[in-house]
């Protein structure tokens, strides 16, 4: 059975982003995705994606739900507002609340359809299979490692001690 | 454990070059108005869809990040929904200059009346030249007037 490590990967004042690491992996994939963009974006479009997500989202405005766009149950990619016609890049992530949100890798999307870009839809469908674990382990009140709070996720998932989940 | 490149990351925000942040800032006040007018007036994108006459999945680009938003985009909102999305907002500065332009205009003006009831010689007619009054010539008139 595959497993991943859910923990926080950087706070802003508004959101808390967390990332997984599989358990083959040293990176998360949030940071795995940031190497990747750094090699294959230009500076300025690298520059507006972490403007949109950290400082427009993360500081300003926090997770509200029309920033994202559904592309399947649970999970959702950041809109890009992109700056030229061609800046297909999706940051795979899973919305939790206004103030948490938890960050997979990405790609880019070569095609209409996400089945046209098989690294990217690859990526989705293990991002999907890790948000239903994650959400089936938040859901479990029996389980102490977290614990559903609808007031704040973030006071619940702050704490320091990343954890593991299988899928 | 935080991010391994979380010091790198904050490096670059700092460095985001000024007309990336104005974007970003303003790609997202769009998208807050737009959400908002949705909201309060119980329009659905589909609704949007039908009064804009575009296809349902160019409303969801729209909205979704595929979509460069032009001016021309922007008011076919803004017709639709029936309300102002952006608003040009202008300077102090640039009023002010405007507004010492046209004072500038209207002493030529006064002083040209001053002179064809030969109140005095105070201006040397040759060196006046005369413009249609337009915004746009406004600065060259205003650069050839020489008052003696």
């Amino acid at each position: 059975m595959n497993s991943f490590v859910l923990e926080k990967w950087i706070v802003r004042r508004k959101v808390t982003f967390f990332s997984v690491t599989l358990s083959e992996d040293e990176l998360s994939l949030a940071d795995q995705f940031y190497r990747f963009c750094e090699s294959n974006l230009v500076s300025q479009d690298f520059g507006l994606l972490l403007k949109n997500l950290l400082v427009e989202v993360g500081d300003s405005r926090g997770a509200n739900a029309h920033y994202f766009r559904e592309e399947y149950d649970l999970i959702s990619a950041l809109p890009n507002s992109k700056l030229k016609s061609n800046f297909p890049v999706r940051w795979i992530c899973m919305r939790l609340d206004y103030d948490s949100i938890v960050l997979f890798d990405g790609g880019l999307k070569l095609s209409k359809k996400n089945s046209g870009s098989p690294d990217l839809d690859s990526k989705y469908q293990r991002a999907i299979k890790m948000a239903k674990a994650i959400e089936a382990i938040m859901l479990d009140k029996d389980d102490n490692r977290i614990e559903w709070n609808t007031l704040s996720i973030v006071q619940t998932l702050s704490i320091n001690v990343p954890i593991k989940i299988n899928y | 454990m935080s991010s391994i490149f979380e010091k790198e990351i904050e490096y670059r925000l700092n460095n985001i070059s000024e007309d990336i942040k104005r974007y970003s800032e303003l790609y997202f006040d769009l998208l807050d108005a737009v959400h908002q007018e949705l909201k309060q007036q119980n329009i659905t994108q589909a609704d949007l869809a039908k009064s804009t006459g575009k296809y349902p999945s160019e409303i969801h680009k729209w909205f979704s990040g595929d979509h460069n938003f032009t001016l021309k985009s922007i008011i076919k909102l803004e017709l639709a929904l029936g309300c102002q999305l952006i608003t040009i907002a202008i300077k102090e500065k640039a009023k002010a200059s405007l507004e010492q332009t046209i004072s500038k205009q209207e002493k030529v003006k006064s002083l040209n009346v001053e002179k064809s009831l030969n109140v005095g010689s105070v201006i040397d007619s040759n060196e006046v030249k005369i413009f249609p009054i337009n915004f746009i010539n406004m600065k060259s008139v205003s650069d050839n007037i020489k008052i003696a």
